[in-house]
C-alpha cells in the first residue's frame, strides 16, 4: 500500500457569497489523510464539517488554496474531470441515503457501473456485493420506497462500492438509522476500511459512532481545532 | 453506447411514474400533429381537385383582338381578329391546331322560356377539337347546333329539339348535345349554343373572329407558340392579346397552394402551443426531480448524460404524441376530404400523403425544441444546491 496520502489540503478558504454578507466556511485549512485511514470528522452546526466533506467530493471548489485528491488537484479540472474522479475514485455514503426512486435495489447499484464501463449486462458484481453489505436477495427487486432505512443504507453502501472507489464519504451515515442498525452498518464500513484498505471520512454529530474512527478531527468556524491531527 | 440506454431507460420510468401529465403532454402534440397533417392534406386535396377539374383546359394559347383606349372610342367591340392576322397565328403556331371562334351572347327560345345564352360559330371540322360530345352528332354541315350539356339538362332539350335564337327568331335544331366541361379561359361550352362558323357569319354578318384558340399538343411549347404569336403580331404595335390558360391555371393552382399553406400555419399554431405543454411539462419534471439531479450528479453522471436523460424525455413523448398524430392524421384527412370535397381518392396521393410525415417532423422538432431548456437547466444545477433540495 501506498503511503503518500490520498488526500491534502493546503491552506483552504471557502467563501460563500450570501445575501447577509460573505460566510467563511473554511478558514485556511490544511490537512493530510493517508491512504487506508477512517477518518471522523465532527463539529458544531455551520463549522464548515459538510463544506470539507463535500470539497473532497469534488462537488465544491476552494476559493483559496489547494485540494488534492487522489494526486489530482480540483481546481485545474473541468466539470467533466471532477465527475469521472467522482464516479471513479470516490464513493458517497448520505444520511438521506439518496437512492434513485425510480430505480430497483439491484438497479440503483447498476447504475455507476453502468456509467463507467457503458455495460448493461454486469449483474454479477452487483449482486454480490449486494449480498457482501447484507442485502438479502428477496430485497434486491424492491424500490427504494420499499426497503427499510437501514436496507436503503446498505443498498447505498453496495452503490458506493461498486466501482471500487479508494475513498468513501460518509455523511451522518447512522443518522436516520436506530442505534442497532447503525451499529451494524459501522461494522460494515470499519471492515470496508480495515480489510479492503478503503479510505473512509465520515462527518458526525454522534461521539459513538465517532469511536469507530481512526482519528478523529474537530472543526469549528472553518478551521481545525482540535482531534487527533 | 450503452449508457444512452441507462439514460434512455430512467426516461421511460420518468414518464411512466408521470403518466398522466405525460399523456396530457402527449396530447397536445397529437392535436398539433393532426391539425397540421389534415390541414396540409385537405390543402393539398383541394389544389388536386382544383387542377383536376382544370387541366383539361390547361393546354390552350387564346388570342384576342387587343382593346386599347383608341379602340374603345368607337363602337367597342369592333375590334376582330383578322384573316391575315388569323394567317399569321397559323403560321407561328407551327403544327398545333388552330381554331378561330365567333363568339357573342344571344337571347335563345326554347318553347316558351326565354334566356341568354353564349353562341359560338364554329367550323364544324374544328368543333371536336375543342368539346367532346355527349350525346347525337357533331355538326357535319352548315345547318344545325349543338348545345352545352347544362343548357340541354336545364331546359330539357334534346337531340332534334328547336330553338330559335336572335331577336329574329331564326329556327335551328339540335344535332348533338356536348358533355359536361366546366368553366373554361378559353370556352364555356356548358350554357351555350354551337353553331357552324358558316350559319354565324351568314346570321350575324360579323367579318373576322372573336378570338383564336391554338390547342399545344406538347405542353412544353406553350411558352414558346405564346411568344412567337406576340412577335409575329404585337411587333409594332400591341394587335392581339395573347394568353395561356395555363398560367392561369397555374395562378389559381398556386392561389389554393397559399390558401393550403394559410391553413397549415394555423394547424402550426396549435402544434406550438402543445410545445409549450411540453416545455411546461419538462420544466415541472426537472423542478421536481431537482434533488435526484444532484444524486445521479454526486455518484458521477456528467452533465451531457444529465441533459441527454431529458432530451430522451421530450423526444419520447413528441415522437409517441407524432406516430398517434400521424395515424389520426390519415384518418383526419380522410374525413376532412371526404366531407368538403366529397372524394376521398386524393388522400392517396403522394403530394398528399406526404403530409403526414412533414406533420410528424414539425411534432417530433417541436417536443424537441421544447425540452433543450429544461434539460440545459437540469444539467447546469450545482449538485451540492441540488442535494440539499427537500
Amino acid at each position: 500500500m501506498d503511503d503518500y496520502p490520498v488526500i491534502v489540503f493546503s491552506d483552504v478558504t471557502k467563501i460563500y457569497s450570501l445575501y447577509s454578507g460573505d460566510v467563511r466556511a473554511l478558514n485556511h485549512l490544511s490537512l493530510e489523510i493517508q491512504r487506508g485511514e477512517f477518518i471522523a470528522i465532527m463539529g458544531p452546526s455551520g463549522s464548515g464539517k459538510s463544506t470539507l466533506l463535500n470539497m473532497i467530493g469534488c462537488l465544491d471548489i476552494p476559493t483559496s488554496g489547494e485540494v488534492s485528491i487522489d494526486g489530482n488537484n480540483i481546481r485545474t479540472m473541468n466539470d467533466d474531470q471532477l465527475t469521472e474522479l467522482r464516479r471513479d475514485v470516490l464513493g458517497f455514503i448520505f444520511q438521506q441515503f439518496n437512492l434513485i426512486l425510480l430505480l430497483n435495489a439491484l438497479e440503483n447499484v447498476q447504475y455507476p457501473l453502468i456509467l463507467k464501463t457503458g455495460q448493461t449486462g454486469c449483474t454479477d458484481r452487483c449482486k454480490e456485493i449486494l449480498a457482501a453489505v447484507g442485502l438479502t436477495p428477496d430485497l434486491w427487486d424492491h424500490r427504494p420506497g420499499q426497503l427499510s432505512g437501514g436496507q436503503q443504507q446498505r443498498v447505498a453502501i453496495a452503490r458506493a462500492l461498486v466501482n471500487d472507489p479508494d475513498i468513501l464519504l460518509c455523511d451522518e451515515p447512522t443518522g436516520n438509522l436506530d442505534s442497532k442498525t447503525g451499529t451494524t452498518i459501522m461494522e460494515l464500513l470499519t471492515d470496508l476500511c480495515k480489510k479492503q484498505g478503503k479510505t473512509i471520512v465520515m462527518v458526525t454529530h454522534d461521539p459513538r459512532i465517532a469511536e469507530y474512527a481512526d482519528r478523529i478531527i474537530l472543526i469549528e468556524d472553518g478551521m481545525i481545532q482540535g482531534g487527533d491531527v | 453506447m450503452s449508457n444512452q440506454r441507462l439514460f434512455f431507460g430512467l426516461a421511460i420510468r420518468n414518464i411512466q411514474i408521470h403518466w398522466l401529465r405525460s399523456l396530457l403532454a402527449t396530447i397536445g402534440i397529437v392535436i398539433g400533429v393532426v391539425a397540421i397533417s389534415s390541414m396540409g392534406i385537405l390543402g393539398n386535396s383541394l389544389v388536386l381537385s382544383v387542377s383536376d377539374s382544370l387541366t383539361d383546359v390547361g393546354d390552350s394559347v387564346v388570342v384576342t383582338p387587343h382593346v386599347s383606349f383608341h379602340g374603345m372610342g368607337s363602337t367597342g367591340t369592333d375590334k376582330r381578329i383578322t384573316d391575315r392576322q388569323l394567317e399569321q397565328i397559323r403560321r407561328s403556331a407551327g403544327n398545333n391546331e388552330v381554331v378561330p371562334v365567333y363568339a357573342s351572347g344571344d337571347r335563345v327560345r326554347i318553347g316558351r322560356e326565354i334566356l341568354a345564352a353564349s353562341i359560338y360559330g364554329i367550323n364544324p371540322q374544328d368543333i371536336p377539337t375543342l368539346v367532346s360530345l355527349g350525346s347525337g352528332q357533331f355538326l357535319r354541315g352548315a345547318s344545325g347546333v349543338m348545345v352545352g350539356a347544362k343548357l340541354a339538362d336545364e331546359n330539357n332539350l334534346v337531340v332534334g329539339s328547336r330553338l330559335l335564337i336572335g331577336d329574329k327568331e331564326t329556327g335551328v335544331r339540335v344535332v348533338g348535345i356536348l358533355k359536361e366541361r366546366g368553366m373554361g379561359f378559353d370556352i364555356s361550352p356548358d350554357n351555350a349554343v354551337f353553331t357552324s362558323d358558316q350559319w354565324y357569319q351568314d346570321f350575324y354578318d360579323k367579318k373576322g373572329y372573336d378570338q383564336v384558340i391554338v390547342k399545344v399538343k406538347d405542353l412544353k411549347d406553350i411558352d414558346q407558340v405564346k411568344d412567337a404569336i406576340k412577335a409575329q403580331l404585337n411587333r409594332r404595335e400591341d394587335e392581339v392579346n395573347v394568353f395561356d390558360t395555363k398560367a392561369i391555371l397555374e395562378t389559381i393552382i398556386e392561389t389554393f397552394g397559399r390558401i393550403s399553406t394559410f391553413t397549415m400555419a394555423i394547424g402550426g399554431i396549435s402544434l406550438v402551443v402543445a410545445g409549450v405543454s411540453i416545455f411546461n411539462v419538462m420544466m415541472m419534471s426537472v423542478m421536481e426531480r431537482y434533488r435526484e439531479i444532484g444524486i445521479l450528479r454526486s455518484i458521477g453522471t456528467k452533465r451531457a448524460e444529465v441533459r441527454s436523460m431529458f432530451i430522451y424525455e421530450s423526444l419520447i413523448l413528441g415522437t409517441a404524441g407524432s406516430i398517434i398524430g400521424g395515424v389520426m392524421s390519415f384518418l383526419g384527412g380522410y374525413a376532412a376530404i371526404a366531407v368538403m370535397l366529397g372524394e376521398t381518392s386524393y388522400l392517396f396521393n403522394p403530394s398528399s400523403l406526404i403530409q403526414i410525415p412533414y406533420g410528424m417532423v414539425f411534432g417530433i422538432a417541436t417536443s424537441l425544441l421544447s425540452g433543450l431548456y429544461p434539460a440545459w437547466k437540469a444539467s447546469e444545477l450545482r449538485p451540492i444546491d441540488a442535494l440539499r433540495h427537500e
